[in-house]
């Protein structure tokens, strides 16, 4: 963990520990301790030590499993102070296969079997993967019956085939071998077993796709550049000569196939530094592997352990010993001084819980001097209702707060809606449905002013869904009186809107493919209309951000897609829209992690806290019984333990298993926000949650126990 | 101060400042996404970007040891195919020193921040001659003048002189550097620059006049560029009032396409992997 959040590395000084680490030079070196120990900081000192030494930069690799665990290493190599350098190459192992495939594209193509070597890679995003995943498996279920059996929303069960195909690249699993190992792992009805038939069946039929259009999703660059790529002589000898000094950071957090792909290079730098946290482990469900990232100390010429946690107040260690020994059911030994570090809220309803939390985190701030960066807020998983009340309260209490999600649901937004529905309505020949309240909506979002009322009367009279035309009717046109209710400013202003959208088709020439290309339609609706003065987007800096994401997503959408598709800017459109509708596209949407403001509060998915990998003061545990600390997401397609190296193949998954792997999951995960919290946890206890059930999950067991022998509550 | 410590100074923002100190504002320091109107026509526009990325990509498989001849049988289009051939027939690489650092980016502390440059060629015979090479595959040049007043042609040998000792094997003399923009339609043709020390010492005043001024500025006091020319093909032209009509691709000066180049180029490369 990164004890240097908020301070350079020329502001502090390295421990008598981390100084050994920088004395080891000229060999390979694994490192290993629990979360907040120190180690990035002593990377960040070993990584300023080569530079200082003259190490070329251009030689330096830093290998993190994922993007937001090489913040630190990016702040440090912002620093005016550092010497001037060739820039350090930081990657993840799907950014290292996808540039080296990218790189020898040609060398390689023929033999991984893609049936046109000469033309392009075309790689898929999260959204693009599964919008072709979308195209192989309906068909399926609608004509062939497959799933009928599976009770689970269309998306998911897409994202859990992909998961599938990931899991076996990154495991190193052949893809044929996947159906057939989670049906020797199940114990339960045999109905199941014909799911993980049809699941194989359309992963391969997705593989052989990809194959036959070049397109690489996540589990085809990861074998493509694992058995291709790295023994093919070019491309090997490109990477041994480029990097000899190599920083692994996190590898408990990383897939297997890329701890193979170290162990086999390692011997080849100069110097190495390898990075463990004995607490980590988060990401398993997504293949990643701590036990094998283990494996790699053997290889690696010495081992040094950083034991003490430079984060953490005593009475917080404590804690985490306590509620490690309370959740295995042990005999618990405690101290009283833990409560100075607890405060225990319980509520009956959320709204009350939410309230509490908001004045709690305002208290801190204002009376506490704390800074609301220092603040964060988790729960297993952040509802969007959830979010919206909690982000609704702090901004009415002045609070700066952020909500970390790795998607935000794009497609929801308002200002989406509105700027599909004109593009609709622009464009009748798509025969795309708009519906009156479409209507209503978005000129209650294009028109400054208006409100809900006006616009329900504005759009009955303009918008007649069921008539032949489907151009909307003019102000003009519109009997005086209603003209007046409606006023003559909102009419105005919606003359304007109609007459642009007029011309806009007037002028559209069929020949010009700009005129069907939809992110044309909506820059210029946006430019040319919604953002000026009397539109509702005028100065309205959150919908110009959903309209540039919005415009993005179709862009990646139609230079991917006119690659294997009809290759009209009309039928793009066309396929555009309906994906969003199916909640396929811009569902998604990922956000640059890099624009963090970070001195806010921050709300967010316990797991996602853990991989941002900064220590806070305080922290708010929402929901402790709810049973997302306890059990893992429902996948009927998936597996992430079978799907592991660690699991015995001639083994049944049954209720002991369940029990262990939940047990040691939230240990790992308790023990990884404790860990990362200085001074103080609120746990919060809900009577009702927001689907109105009771939950006493084990981490309310857990802590109640520990609880019933504290004094009472003492403020924070 | 509007900057945070840890800023980034690069050709292209400084490029941005010099053109309009509002869009610097808008774009580096507020990060203000705005839905920009492009070029058309667009596709065309999008295309021919892409061309040039692609060419670039072909460059560099090539400086990496792929056979010209497996790399020709990838190219399907035929503005490709003549960059391509031009590049093979006019063989910009031949007089070039042998060490070669193909994508090579330096940085640098300067004037209290850091600044940084990403080389399409650093050709280097180390302690004797330097060589950066641009790639260029906008319209063929009309104003070599112009192309020596950009940011461009003043940065990237100043930073190779205060960041290229690496590859240099010792500090670099600025009588060592040459800068090259080569164009892939008029490859007979390139635009040299020959540095000096007097250069050297003009360019470090002017992009330290440059850094101290902007760094000097706090919000809202940026100004938007008197000279409307330079909104025709900013993202930003219907935020700033300065009209709400694209510009034609016709009309696009090579500074501005090249402009759009460096930002498309850093657009794509910012194309995340899928995280997993």
């Amino acid at each position: 963990m990164n004890q240097m959040a908020h301070l350079s590395i020329n502001q502090i000084s390295p421990t008598e520990n981390q100084q050994a680490v920088l004395e080891s030079f000229d060999k390979t070196l694994f490192l290993e301790g629990p979360s907040g120990s120190g180690k990035t900081t002593t990377a960040l000192f070993y990584l300023h030590s080569l530079l200082e030494q003259g190490v070329p930069p251009e030689k330096i690799l830093i290998l993190v499993p994922q993007r937001t665990l090489a913040t630190s290493y990016y702040n440090l190599l912002r620093e005016p102070y550092l010497p001037a350098s060739v820039a350090i190459s930081i990657v993840t192992i799907s950014g290292l296969a996808q540039r080296m495939i990218d790189l020898f594209w040609p060398l390689i193509a023929q033999n991984a079997g893609f049936a046109h070597p000469n033309h392009l890679p075309i790689f898929l995003t999260l959204e693009t993967a599964q919008y072709y995943m979308t195209r192989i498996v309906d068909p399926l279920i609608e004509h062939e019956g497959y799933f009928e059996s599976v009770n689970l929303d269309r998306n998911r069960l897409y994202s859990q085939i992909l998961d599938n195909l990931n899991k076996s690249a990154a495991v190193g699993i052949p893809l044929i071998e996947i159906g057939e190992r989670l049906k020797k792992a199940w114990g339960g009805k045999p109905s199941q077993l014909v799911v993980y038939d049809q699941m194989q069946d359309c992963a391969i039929r997705f593989r052989r796709f990809c194959l036959q259009n070049n397109l690489l999703d996540f589990s085809l660059q990861i074998s493509i550049f694992c058995n291709y790529l790295w023994s093919s002589f070019l491309c090997r000898q490109f990477l041994l000569n480029r990097f000899q000094f190599l920083i692994y950071d996190n590898i408990e957090e990383d897939v297997p196939v890329a701890h193979d792909l170290i162990r086999d290079w390692l011997p080849h730098f100069r110097n190495a530094l390898l990075i463990y946290d004995t607490d980590g482990g988060y990401r398993s469900f997504l293949g990643a592997d701590p036990e094998e990232g283990h494996t790699l100390q053997s290889v690696c010429q010495e081992t040094m352990h950083l034991d003490q946690t430079l984060v953490t107040s005593p009475e917080l260690r404590i804690f985490n010993e306590v509620l490690v020994q309370s959740i295995q059911h042990r005999s618990l030994i405690i101290h009283p001084s833990i409560r100075q570090c607890l405060t225990s809220r319980y509520h009956r309803y959320i709204p009350e819980m939410i309230e509490d939390v908001c004045q709690q985190v305002n208290r801190l701030i204002t009376e506490g001097g704390v800074s609301p960066g220092e603040i964060v807020i988790v729960a297993p998983y952040i509802s969007d209702a959830l979010r919206f009340l909690l982000i609704n309260r702090m901004e009415q209490l002045q609070i700066p707060v952020r909500s970390h999600r790795p998607s935000r649901n794009l497609r929801d937004e308002p200002a989406t809606q509105c700027l599909l529905t004109w593009a609709k309505l622009a464009h009748p020949h798509w025969n795309m449905p708009v519906t009156r309240l479409d209507v209503r909506n978005a000129l209650v979002q294009s028109i400054a002013g208006l409100d809900l009322t006006r616009a329900e009367l504005l759009s009955q009279i303009v918008h007649r869904p069921g008539k032949q035309t489907r151009e909307l009717g003019s102000f003009d046109l519109i009997k005086p009186d209603m003209q007046q209710r409606i006023t003559y400013f909102v009419g105005e202003r919606y003359e304007h809107l109609r007459r642009w959208i007029t011309n806009y088709q007037s002028n559209n020439n069929p020949q010009n493919e700009d005129n069907s290309c939809l992110e044309v339609f909506l820059s210029r609706l946006f430019g040319e209309v919604l953002s000026h003065p009397g539109f509702g987007f005028y100065r309205n800096f959150d919908a110009a951000k959903t309209c540039t994401e919005l415009i993005e997503s179709v862009q990646k959408f139609r230079r991917v897609v006119s690659n294997t598709h009809d290759n009209s800017q009309h039928s793009i459109a066309v396929e555009y829209l309906r994906m969003i509708e199916k909640g396929v596209l811009a569902a998604q949407y990922l956000q640059s992690w890099q624009e963090i403001n970070e001195e806010t509060v921050l709300i967010a998915p316990a797991y996602t806290y853990l991989m941002l990998n900064r220590p806070v003061q305080y922290q708010f545990w929402l929901d402790i019984g709810s049973l997302g600390w306890w059990e893992r997401l429902n996948q009927p397609l998936t597996h992430p333990y079978v799907l592991s190296r660690r699991w015995d193949e001639n083994d049944v998954w049954d209720d002991v298993h369940e029990q262990q792997t939940n047990q040691t999951a939230m240990i790992r995960l308790v023990s990884g926000l404790i860990h990362r919290c200085q001074k103080g946890i609120f746990l919060y206890i809900l009577g009702v949650n927001e689907q109105g059930n009771e939950q006493r999950g084990q981490l309310l067991l857990a802590i109640q126990s520990i609880l019933r022998h504290l004094p009472p509550n003492e403020e924070v | 101060m509007s900057l945070p410590p840890d800023f980034l100074f690069s050709q292209s923002n400084l490029q941005d400042f010099v053109d309009c100190p509002r869009r610097f504002e808008l774009r580096y320091i507020l990060k203000q996404p705005w839905p920009a109107l492009q070029p058309e026509p667009v596709l065309e526009w999008e295309q021919s970007l892409l061309q040039g990325l692609r060419f670039h990509q072909l460059i560099l498989q090539y400086l990496i040891g792929m056979p010209a001849e497996v790399l020709t049988q990838t190219i399907y289009d035929h503005k490709l195919q003549r960059w391509w051939n031009n590049f093979l027939a006019d063989n910009p690489l031949g007089e070039l020193p042998s060490e070669r650092y193909p994508e090579f980016t330096l940085s640098s502390p300067f004037a209290g921040f850091r600044l940084i440059a990403k080389y399409d060629l650093i050709a280097v015979a180390p302690g004797k001659r330097i060589v950066i090479v641009d790639w260029k595959t906008g319209s063929p040049r009309t104003n070599p003048n112009s192309l020596r007043e950009r940011i461009q042609s003043r940065l990237y040998p100043l930073l190779l002189v205060k960041a290229g000792h690496h590859i240099n094997h010792g500090v670099v003399n600025p009588e060592q550097v040459e800068m090259i923009y080569w164009f892939a339609e008029k490859p007979s043709a390139p635009f040299c620059i020959q540095y000096n020390q007097t250069e050297y010492l003009k360019d470090r005043e002017y992009i330290t006049t440059l850094i101290t001024k902007i760094a000097s500025l706090q919000l809202g006091k940026f100004e938007l560029t008197p000279d409307d020319r330079h909104c025709a093909f900013c993202n930003y032209q219907t935020l700033c009032n300065r009209g709400k009509q694209p510009g034609n691709l016709e009309d696009l000066e090579e500074e501005s396409y090249q402009e759009l180049e460096d930002k498309i180029q850093i657009d794509i490369d910012q194309i995340g992997a899928i995280q997993f």
